[in-house]
């Protein structure tokens, strides 16, 4: 129903059960999103609040499901610089991670997305929203370049030096 | 660590569980946020509705009494008149026409004294003097002469 509703580019008021059944469907890309930018999960959680909440101002009037995803990551991202300049990012391990990192043998896998994610961390917050958007989400370089607001050629070149100075961190063992 | 091992890694990481308590705590932050927002939206538009309402009655009072007193039914207090007399019916009195609607009345007499006024003739033996002769269509015997100088 919801998926009928958006491609007929039907304008439904987001005060329903359409508004949480979207909620529901998009909850995790926001958070995930907010979480790999952001680095800590309390300011993903309040980056997600209020992604949901301008989505309910906003109405989910979307021509199809594409423009919804990419209005969300636009929102998203734009949140999450406004969050990162007001402060500094808290790299965290998350209970998940460690939960795993007992259970499975994988522990050295494991210490290895940490070791990126503290990496990623010390980028730019913008070629890391880049990153973020292109590597983790699999977003195309154009939809990655309407979501920052900038050029493909931006964000290729964004990418490029976020992918040199990650694999500089790693090899140095800073992070 | 190679770009390919960094893409992998990556990727391994899109697959990764959201902590349900963080997508409990979103859903439940956005929940108490919406309603309340209905709420507050729904006062507003009945405040909204509330002062149209004042506004259309006051201007449909403010119309009322605009309209003039000789249109509008006075309603005085009723008093019961006895009739103890015999009614007498008085006489209806004529309309008194107003005094510039009314023509100008001009005497007979006065038309005829000035149907025979005739122009002053000037006499030049008298050194300038002026006589003025009046006479009367209904006394012919009377002349009156005013000479001067």
């Amino acid at each position: 129903m919801l998926d009928a509703a958006l491609m007929t580019g039907i304008s439904v008021d987001a005060g329903g059960d359409t508004f949480d059944q979207v909620l529901r469907q998009r909850e995790r890309q926001v958070l995930r999103t907010a979480y790999r930018v952001l680095g800590n999960w309390a300011d993903a959680e309040d980056v997600a609040q209020e992604v949901f909440l301008r989505l309910h101002r906003h109405g989910l009037g979307f021509a199809n499901e594409a423009a919804l995803g990419g209005w969300l990551y636009r929102v998203t991202v734009n949140a999450c610089l406004d969050k990162a300049r007001r402060a500094k990012p808290v790299v965290e391990l998350p209970e998940t991670l460690r939960e795993e990192a007992v259970a499975e043998a994988g522990l050295i896998r494991s210490q290895e997305k940490e070791r990126l994610m503290a990496a990623l961390a010390t980028l730019p917050v913008r070629e890391r929203a880049a990153v973020v958007l292109r590597e983790i989400e699999g977003l195309s370089t154009a939809e990655v370049a309407a979501a920052l607001g900038t050029k493909e050629a931006t964000v290729r070149s964004q990418i490029f030096h976020a992918m040199r100075r990650l694999r500089e961190v790693l090899e140095s063992g800073k992070a | 660590m190679k770009d390919e091992q960094i893409r992998e890694l990556f990727s391994e990481m899109r697959e990764e569980a959201i902590p349900a308590e963080s997508l409990a705590r979103v859903r439940r932050a956005v929940a108490e946020s919406v309603p309340s927002r209905r709420r507050w939206f729904g006062w507003k538009f009945a405040a909204m509705v509330a002062v149209a309402g004042c506004l259309a009655v006051a201007m449909v009072e403010l119309r009322t009494a605009q309209v003039p007193v000789n249109g509008r039914a006075v309603q005085g207090p009723v008093v019961a008149v006895q009739q103890s007399a015999p009614v007498v019916e008085a006489a209806p009195v004529l309309p008194v026409a107003h005094k510039a609607a009314r023509p100008a009345v001009v005497p007979v007499r006065e038309v005829e004294v000035r149907r025979t006024e005739k122009a002053p003739p000037v006499s030049s033996d008298n050194g300038g003097a002026h006589e003025i002769r009046i006479e009367s269509s209904d006394e012919p015997d009377v002349v009156i002469l005013l000479i001067g100088g």
